[in-house]
């Protein structure tokens, strides 16, 4: 009874982490980023995305990688707060505010959004007032938290009915 | 002294950048401007339905190194500022039932570093009876790097103007107003007098299918089509985002219609007469006959549905056909090359556009069991043919 009941769970287990490797393919993408250069290895190590690239104007299919910037309410007191503190010595301190940072993946098919998943993350972020520019690299921790997400959005495409159907169709007319 | 100056003035500015980044709070139902009578308890007990164009509830842009979503933040004011005025909001549905209809129309511009919102709107009652309709105009504060609240705010206050305005003189009445379908509310009321876009259509067969291109019925309230002399509003009978096609039924029988070929294959240099409306307005518009021909059989690196061709068009030509001097069906017109990047770095290209290749229009229109003839024609000038078979689509919010 005890050999049935392993033999049983071994596999159960066997069969579980075939589901999980076999998630679905991506056809050729055009891949779109507005995150940082660093992505587009990543997502091309998983099966999923293994077909995107940035030179497929012509691919009626896209996956854009885009990051926002929402001040929480806290984060608006704080940072008028730093400010006021920066500007009364006139002097260089750093603007303190609490955002949440959103990254998100968008699925287009022709210019139409099919499907879109989004990740938040608070973070507390320290910049100089007078050199504030707009377009930075992404810390260290930043980047970690962004890898950490592309396995759960592997996970959310693959069980997505609108990508599965994207693919059945894909698959009708080209394959 | 000096220094107290500077601080004074920066206060000053930044109170105003605070009002720039930071939304109006969720509960507001009046402010100095826009007030509610005391004797009116919020919310009331109304079912209401809002239509807003699609164009401005899904409106993004890219600027400054990063997203703007303006149609987000109106549609998140829309949903705040109604849920505090009705006890029931949702948007305009067919198959929803309502009391009272909301038609919004927001445009946005900069002025003096401030966001202007000028707000068309008008209110019906569920049976399409006109209670009054005007414009109001309001400003926001605008963060360039962070632009979410100026379009809330600027949105939530042009609302606030229109709802207060509505309970103050309509809540007594409420009660009375009946609860209805909105299935028979005239769809003509919520739209434009000019169409957002218009594009072009073809008969495929004698039974009065029309194929054209799908993007140009995406997120129309209502599509016409002009049929023999009328306008005529249609819907999709099938449709393919992936292919970019769709079919819609005309519901009247047509002796011209184009044919597709026998072969699937695309020769290199064949002739092409495209004919397209590239005008807007349907009433006004003539038909565009242009010609060129097949310059690539292959579209741009990516794409598996699409060829390239040079006869030239213009917004309006999606959707329109292109036919070989045999008068066979060589593809559907769906896009034109975006030059500007090029033309940055010196590169002008010409007549640069594509067309989806009658082999997927074959498998489009068998998937779908719309019915299509193959072959020749050498009975009829293929001008003429394709002239008779073209007609306009408008596409209005």
């Amino acid at each position: 009874m005890k050999k049935v009941l392993i033999l049983s769970v071994i596999a159960f287990l066997m069969v579980t982490s075939l589901h999980v490797k076999a998630s679905l393919v991506l056809p050729p993408a055009q891949f779109i980023n507005i995150v940082d250069d660093f992505l587009m290895d990543e997502l091309k190590a998983y099966p999923m995305f293994a077909d995107i690239s940035a030179e497929l104007p012509g691919s009626p299919i896209k996956v854009v990688a885009y990051l926002e910037q929402d001040t929480t309410s806290g984060g608006a007191a704080a940072e008028a707060t730093s400010i006021l503190l920066s500007a009364s010595t006139l002097g260089i301190l750093p603007v303190v505010s609490n955002k949440d940072l959103k990254l998100s993946y968008r699925i287009l098919v022709n210019g139409q959004l099919l499907t879109e998943y989004s990740f938040i993350k608070n973070v507390t972020e320290s910049d100089n007032i007078w050199l504030a520019q707009y377009d930075r690299k992404l810390d260290k921790d930043i980047v970690t938290w962004v890898k950490s997400t592309i396995p759960e959005v592997v996970s959310k495409l693959s069980n997505d009915a609108k990508v599965k159907a994207l693919l059945d169709e894909y698959n009708f007319y080209f394959e | 002294m000096l220094r107290l100056l500077m601080l004074i003035a920066i206060c000053s500015s930044l109170l105003a950048g605070c009002n720039s980044t930071t939304r109006v709070k969720p509960n507001t139902v009046s402010n100095k401007k826009y007030k509610v009578n005391k004797d009116i308890v919020l919310p009331l007990q109304t079912k209401v339905a809002v239509y807003v164009p699609n164009s401005k509830l899904k409106s993004e842009f890219f600027a400054v190194g990063r997203i703007h979503k303006p149609g987000k933040a109106l549609t998140e004011a829309t949903h705040s500022i109604f849920n505090n005025y009705f006890n029931e909001f949702s948007w305009f549905e067919s198959k929803q039932d309502a009391q009272y209809v909301f038609k919004l129309d927001p445009t946005w511009d900069l002025e003096a570093g401030d966001l202007k919102i000028t707000l068309n709107y008008e209110v019906f009652t569920s049976d399409g009876n006109s209670l009054f309709k005007d414009e109001v105009v309001e400003t926001s504060g605008y963060n360039y790097l962070n632009s979410d609240a100026g379009f809330y705010n600027s949105s939530y206050k042009a609302m606030l103007a229109v709802l207060s305005r509505f309970v103050n003189k309509h809540a007594s009445q409420v009660s009375n107003i009946p609860l209805v379908s909105l299935a028979g509310f005239d769809l003509d009321k919520l739209i434009n007098e000019k169409p957002i876009s218009t594009g072009t259509g073809f008969y495929i067969n004698q039974d009065g299918d029309l194929l054209t291109a799908a993007h140009v019925l995406r997120s129309c309230l209502v599509t016409k089509v002009k049929v023999g002399d009328e306008y005529k509003a249609v819907q999709a009978d099938a449709s393919s985002t992936l292919l970019d096609l769709a079919v819609i039924k005309s519901g009247k029988e047509s002796s011209s219609y184009l044919q597709l070929p026998s072969e699937n294959s695309l020769e290199l240099g064949e002739k092409l007469t495209s004919v397209s409306y590239p005008l807007e307005g349907l009433l006004e518009s003539s038909p565009n006959m242009t010609f060129g021909n097949i310059t690539s059989v292959k579209g741009l690196s990516g794409s598996k549905s699409t060829y390239q061709f040079s006869a030239p068009v213009q917004p309006g030509s999606s959707g329109g056909p292109l036919v070989s001097d045999n008068n066979e069906l060589l593809g559907v017109t769906t896009s034109s090359l975006n030059t500007k990047s090029l033309i940055e770095q010196g590169v002008i290209p010409q007549n640069v556009n594509f067309a989806t290749t009658p082999e997927m229009i074959k498998k489009f229109l068998n998937k779908h069991n719309i019915p299509f003839k193959q072959g020749k024609r050498n009975d009829i000038v293929s001008t003429k043919l394709t002239l008779e078979s073209t007609t306009s689509i408008a596409c209005y919010q």
